[in-house]
């Protein structure tokens, strides 16, 4: 049954681990019909969905083209993070964070290149192309402290639902490198049209979008990554894609039918947008549609199946802002690079630096050696974090 | 989290053949916690060789180098295990990939 939203605070956080949402119609405020609901309606930015979706998700079968705003940017290396790999010294040794399908992989026949990512299928893509590839979370890489003299982490932060979440990550990062060793990161910008310019992602148009073929994602392991990463609706109809605006609406948690049957005590469910591509973004956190088409060869009666995926976009500095928060890193260089914020940071030696040992932490036992200065506030809202998850 | 790795039972173990270029290795050697690359090398069966300890003034030694060019870039486990030495927690390996993704709620 289709009830009407009503206006709700949002909660201060996300819960991240599963998050069980209602979708709305970007338009309205109805969320969507329970026909869709009954399907699996899960958000989740991390491989916990590919539990879920396994369990009620579409079959396996084989998809071919990837949706449009994946264009560009899973092929075409980015330039200047080419220039970055192309940088490091004879015998460095870079670590790939969230390495996708490999494209920043071979351009640097000097180093030593490993990368990791979450999806076994892109993993398999890059030891297809000759790469050393590990399934990893980026909130914790399995790699010594001061291993890595570089590192890159290209579109990959922004996937992750809060705030401490993306911090986490560079904290990881960080970690990871030795003094003096540097990292990139690029993440989607909210802005994606600077003085004027448009990005790449804006200028794309029906007529110039290419049919997208991933390598080596001929296997049955589709579409794993998206599902992965994304809330998995089993839909024909667009009209949600379609929609013009993306207002946020608000959900009474109570009146909301409850989708699932475990779903975790009483939490109130956001609501996140569901972005229009191709448009500039009208929130930070919004979900953007990717769909998977069949290949010709498999039965005409395939359906077009989207994805939506997380993304928090970020404003300009935000980025920075999350660096200044972590002791041993620092900023090097920040610029604007085709819709995306980017950083340059360099891993420093702190003075006084001076163990707190916090009241209650995550299972974070492996960041001994992270030094943890007057962070007594962050101590405090991870305690509270993790006892309002619970 | 994992300070060094060992790997038992390696059911598929990959030699390639890749080229031999001494001034990468002599850079990327000192990098290696080179115990725990020796006992890697040694559970998968390819230990024949490997001094236990680094050699001083290995940039010279061809012989030494090329053993470590073997293991390190020719060798590969296909399918196995990454067993912590400290936990006993067990990562597999598929197809050259380890898997090393935590649970949810240890995120």
């Amino acid at each position: 049954e289709e009830r009407e939203g009503v206006g709700l605070n949002p909660p201060p956080f996300l819960p991240t681990s599963v998050t069980a949402l209602v979708l709305v119609h970007p338009t309205g405020t109805k969320p969507l019909s329970s026909r869709l609901q009954q399907s699996s309606i899960f958000y989740c930015e991390n491989s916990a969905l590919d539990h879920a979706a396994t369990e009620a998700g579409p079959s396996n079968t084989v998809y071919e083209e990837i949706a449009d705003h994946f264009s560009d940017t899973r092929h075409k290396p980015w330039p200047n993070v080419l220039s970055f790999v192309q940088s490091l010294p004879p015998g460095a040794l870079l670590v790939d964070v969230g390495c996708g399908n490999g494209k920043y992989f071979g351009h640097n026949s000097a180093i030593y290149e490993v990368g990791c990512d979450s999806s076994f299928g892109l993993a398999q893509v890059c030891r297809e192309r000759g790469f050393q590839v590990f399934n990893c979370n980026c909130l914790a890489l399995p790699l010594r402290s001061g291993i890595a003299d570089g590192c890159i982490s290209i579109a990959v932060i922004h996937h992750l639902a809060t705030k401490e979440r993306r911090s986490r990550a560079l904290r990881e990062i960080v970690r990871t490198l030795r003094f003096g060793g540097k990292a990139l990161i690029y993440v989607w910008a909210k802005d994606q049209e600077r003085h004027k310019n448009k990005s790449a992602y804006l200028k794309q148009d029906r007529k110039n979008r290419r049919a997208e073929v991933l390598e080596g994602f001929q296997n049955n392991n589709q579409p794993s990554y998206a599902r992965e990463l994304s809330c998995v609706i089993n839909k024909t109809d667009t009209t949600v894609e379609n929609a013009a605006c993306s207002k946020r609406t608000n959900i009474d948690p109570d009146n909301s039918p409850n989708i699932y049957s475990d779903n975790p005590g009483n939490l109130s469910f956001p609501s996140i947008p569901i972005h229009t591509n191709r448009t500039q973004f009208q929130h930070q956190d919004v979900l953007v549609p990717w769909k998977l088409k069949p290949v010709k060869e498999s039965k005409t009666d395939e359906k077009v199946q989207t994805f939506y995926r997380f993304y928090h976009v970020f404003e300009e500095g935000e980025l920075e802002q999350l660096c200044h928060d972590i002791p041993e890193c620092q900023v090097t260089k920040s610029y604007y690079d085709q819709g995306n914020w980017c950083i340059v940071v360099e891993k420093i030696q702190v003075e006084n630096t001076c163990i707190l040992l916090p009241v209650q932490y995550t299972n974070q036992d492996y960041n001994h050696d992270l030094p943890f200065i007057g962070t007594l506030v962050q101590h405090k809202s991870d305690a509270l974090y993790n006892a309002a998850t619970e | 989290m994992l300070t060094s790795k060992c790997i038992k039972g390696a059911k598929d173990v990959q030699v390639s053949e890749i080229d031999f270029n001494p001034e990468f290795l002599v850079r990327i050697i000192p990098k290696l916690d080179w115990s725990a690359f020796y006992k890697a090398a040694e559970s998968i069966g390819h230990g024949e060789g490997l001094p236990q300890t680094v050699i001083s003034e290995f940039e010279n030694d061809e012989d030494f180098l090329k053993k470590v060019h073997h293991i390190l870039l020719e060798v590969e486990v296909i399918d196995g295990e990454l067993i912590c030495p400290e936990s006993g927690r067990k990562f597999p390996i598929n197809e050259g990939i380890p898997n090393m993704l935590l649970n949810e709620d240890e995120l």
